[in-house]
């Protein structure tokens, strides 16, 4: 319990206000990391990267709305979100895309 | 961490041919009476909530199989589901096609082909 203490102060150090999920620092690939990637890489406007692991930090949900899948099929919008997390797919072993969405068709889903 | 052994061309051929001799493939992990993954389970879920013919390919038992299905598919993760010689998709792919209806027509067109 003292190392979880010790570790959460560090994340708190480095990644205060950068990141709204639990994660655990250990050289692997963290919610931060695959947000910054999806953020930078796609151009993305939105990013939310849900860590699902359970603190191993190796699971993720990400939903990501960019102009970057504008006619774009799934299956390629999937490719985009994939090859933007190549470095960081190397240490994930799940990655669940929940939604890709055009800024369009979110404004749509809001109803505005 | 791991090697990647690399797609050899003999393993490209025997894949091509597999894929193409079947009309819905499925490379998961486990087999489809067993499933060792929950995403995985997904696709035998709804492959046979579909009544689909399909055959499984279980890429644990095979460390050039697992990296080279994903050299060969251009996509990290299993599972990796194949119609009608196509790649099509992964897991997420197969839950919203299969929500929208688009699976089942897809899969329609593919055995009556």
């Amino acid at each position: 319990m003292a190392l979880r203490a010790t570790t959460l102060s560090l994340q708190k150090v480095l990644f205060s206000g950068s990141f709204a999920g639990p994660l655990v620092i250990r050289g692997m690939a963290t919610a931060a990391d695959v947000e910054k990637a999806l953020k930078e890489r796609l151009k993305a406007s939105e990013v939310t990267v849900i860590d699902t692991s359970g603190g191993c930090g190796a699971s993720f949900d990400v939903a990501v709305i960019s102009e970057a899948f504008e006619g774009k099929r799934l299956l390629e919008r999937h490719r985009l979100i994939n090859n933007a997390l190549a470095e960081e797919m190397k240490q994930i072993h799940a990655l669940s895309i929940r939604q890709c969405w055009t800024p369009e068709q979110q404004k749509k889903a809001q109803g505005t | 961490v791991q090697a990647q052994p690399g797609l050899s061309p003999e393993l490209k051929d025997a894949l091509e041919k597999f894929i193409n001799s079947h009309k819905v493939v499925l490379f998961m992990k486990g087999t489809k009476q067993f499933p060792q993954c929950g995403f995985s389970n997904t696709c035998v879920q709804i492959l046979n909530t579909l009544n689909a013919p399909y055959e499984t390919v279980n890429i644990l038992e095979d460390e050039r199989l697992r990296s080279g299905m994903k050299e060969f598919s251009q996509w990290p993760t299993f599972p990796q589901v194949y119609i009608d010689g196509e790649f099509y998709g992964g897991c997420d792919i197969m839950i919203e096609a299969y929500t929208n209806g688009e699976l089942v027509e897809t899969l329609e067109a593919a055995v009556n082909s």
